[in-house]
């Protein structure tokens, strides 16, 4: 069955591997050219007074230095906080979506159906597609930094770089579980893609609102706290990978349950 | 009467009992269904759309909910799945595989599975082994379909329409392939819209309408036992007679009889024309009737 599962997406992961490698080249060859630009920075300039207002919260100075200067910090804000970050949830949403409402819409889950149980279908599915998602996030979380130490950076595998790691493999877990339930819930493809892009293009909005900004997984997945403190963030991560739990067993209690 | 002589002694490969199911659009499918498939037989389920034929494969596999008991080679479904082989209505397989690549991955999938006879099949089907399913047409898919089916070691075989989208050439050789199984000592239950199909290789057959069981029986009984009687509609003493179905034409009212007493009173009756029903005319004459006129 994974066999099958790594053959049936093997041109979504084809898709995603070649933008990830395209956005680490990305990352190593404006490494030198961000570093000359806020060298170039002059902060007291009219450029930088008519930045818009979230961009100036950004453009404090801090941050500006420390991407002048510190390489590390260029990574774990540019490649963790924004190139492959900003990915996570759409690659989950790719590898989760087809997984059984593909097998549905085409009536190819009665083959599956009639030979094996729903335990065993479900296990194997839902697995294979989850071991391989965080296969290429393990990869590319470990291949920028290598990829930048050899290209003459000066890059440390220090604590920070792992509670990033971590951080963001619980949230393409929360993520992928999340959109294998709407693979089992809908008999269509169509709907569990559109379901998902809207989940995940809505989701920073709700940062906009008191009381539900806790939402926004963004500031997680890019390791808001990890840069700013230092901080893992424990709360976050044990909820996430609590419901990722409730959600793979909730996925499978339904599928076990459902009619084809 | 209608039904065929069900010898206790025998096992059953199935035993269904009280199969009901109702789909959330309110749609009665199958209704209080009790059925009986012997080991080693090729049993037709036969109906027009709709009689529920489907939904009883559906149950009987475990792909819905339903209420009743059913027994497949003595226990549950999920007990004796991997003795179970089945091909579904639409021969759906995955697009993205060829032949030569369905055969390697069904190895890791289904648990008896001949991979030389696999090869064997699509070979004699003439698949084409290293072209994607998705240029198939629908004969070749159903073929591919039934080469997997065929080339797994199981005890119950279901077919679902299996030789939808066949030429008659290809169509003789399935159903000679079908037979071939029971030869072997497997059970086939097998569903089908061609009475022709049906007569050539079943057993027994077991005719649904409307979700309902209209009867069960041996198809060589269809010939030796059955009378069809062609009554004037002033016919007197209708209601006296026992038949298993009836229907009124234009000039006339048609019964469908096994009945000895029936057939015995109506065969020298000058009023009255008899023929000996084929396997279309029991069908036609079965569902179109009442078990009353």
């Amino acid at each position: 069955m994974f066999k099958k599962t790594l053959y049936e997406m093997r041109f979504r992961l084809t898709v995603f591997i070649v933008l990830f490698f395209v956005l680490l080249l990305g990352l190593i060859f404006t490494r030198p050219v961000i570093g000359n630009l806020m060298v170039s920075m002059d902060m007291n300039s009219e450029e930088v007074k008519e930045l818009p207002d979230i961009l100036k919260g950004f453009a404090d100075g801090k941050e500006f230095e420390q991407l002048k200067d510190d390489d590390q910090f260029f990574l774990l804000s540019q490649w963790y906080g924004k190139n492959f970050g900003q990915f996570l949830p759409f690659f989950a949403l790719i590898i989760a979506f087809p997984v059984f409402s593909r097998e549905t819409e085409k009536k190819t889950i009665y083959f599956l159906l009639s030979r094996r149980n729903r335990k065993e279908i479900y296990d194997s599915k839902v697995l294979s597609g989850y071991y391989v998602m965080i296969l290429i996030v393990v990869v590319f979380d470990f291949l920028a930094p290598v990829a930048m130490m050899l290209s003459g950076y000066d890059i440390l595998f220090n604590g920070n770089l792992i509670r990033l790691i971590v951080q963001q493999l619980i949230a393409a877990s929360f993520f992928y579980f999340l959109f294998i339930l709407f693979s089992i819930i809908f008999n269509d493809q169509m709907k569990p893609v559109i379901l998902g892009i809207v989940l995940i293009v809505a989701l920073p909005f709700s940062s906009l609102i008191n009381g539900i900004a806790w939402l926004n997984l963004y500031p997680y997945v890019f390791g808001e706290t990890v840069l700013s403190s230092g901080d893992f963030d424990w709360m976050r991560s044990l909820v996430l990978t609590g419901l990722s739990i409730f959600l793979y067993l909730g996925g499978r209690r339904l599928f076990l349950k459902k009619e084809f | 009467m209608g039904n065929g002589i069900i010898d206790y002694s025998e096992k059953f490969a199935l035993q269904i009992n009280g199969l009901s199911k109702i789909y959330r659009n309110e749609v009665h499918a199958v209704k209080d269904l009790d059925l009986n498939i012997y080991e080693g037989e090729v049993h037709a389920l036969l109906g027009p759309n709709g009689a529920g034929k489907t939904t009883t494969i559906k149950a009987i596999l475990g792909f819905i909910a339903y209420e009743g008991d059913v027994k497949v080679l003595g226990e549950g479904i999920d007990l004796v799945r991997e003795n179970v082989a089945f091909v579904p209505e639409e021969k759906n397989f995955y697009e993205f595989l060829t032949p030569y690549r369905t055969i390697k991955i069904c190895k890791g999938i289904i648990p008896q599975f001949d991979e030389n006879k696999a090869f064997e099949y699509m070979k004699r089907f003439s698949l084409p082994m290293e072209k994607k399913i998705s240029s198939f047409s629908n004969g070749m898919k159903t073929s591919l379909y039934l080469s997997i089916c065929f080339a797994q070691k199981a005890s119950l075989y279901i077919f679902d329409e299996p030789t939808w989208g066949l030429d008659p050439i290809r169509n003789n050789d399935i159903l000679d392939m079908i037979r071939d199984l029971v030869i072997d000592g497997k059970t086939v239950l097998y569903t089908s819209h061609i009475i022709s199909d049906v007569e050539k290789i079943a057993d027994r057959i077991s005719v649904m309408h409307e979700g309902r069981r209209l009867f069960t029986g041996y198809v060589d009984d269809i010939k030796g036992d059955f009378r069809v009687f062609y009554l004037p509609t002033d016919f007197q003493g209708l209601e006296t007679l026992r038949y298993l179905s009836g229907k009124r034409e234009r000039e006339r009212t048609v019964i469908l009889t096994d009945d000895g007493e029936t057939i015995e009173r109506l065969e020298h009756s000058s009023e009255v024309e008899m023929s000996v029903p084929d396997m279309e005319m029991f069908f036609q004459i079965l569902l179109r009737g009442k078990n009353y006129v």
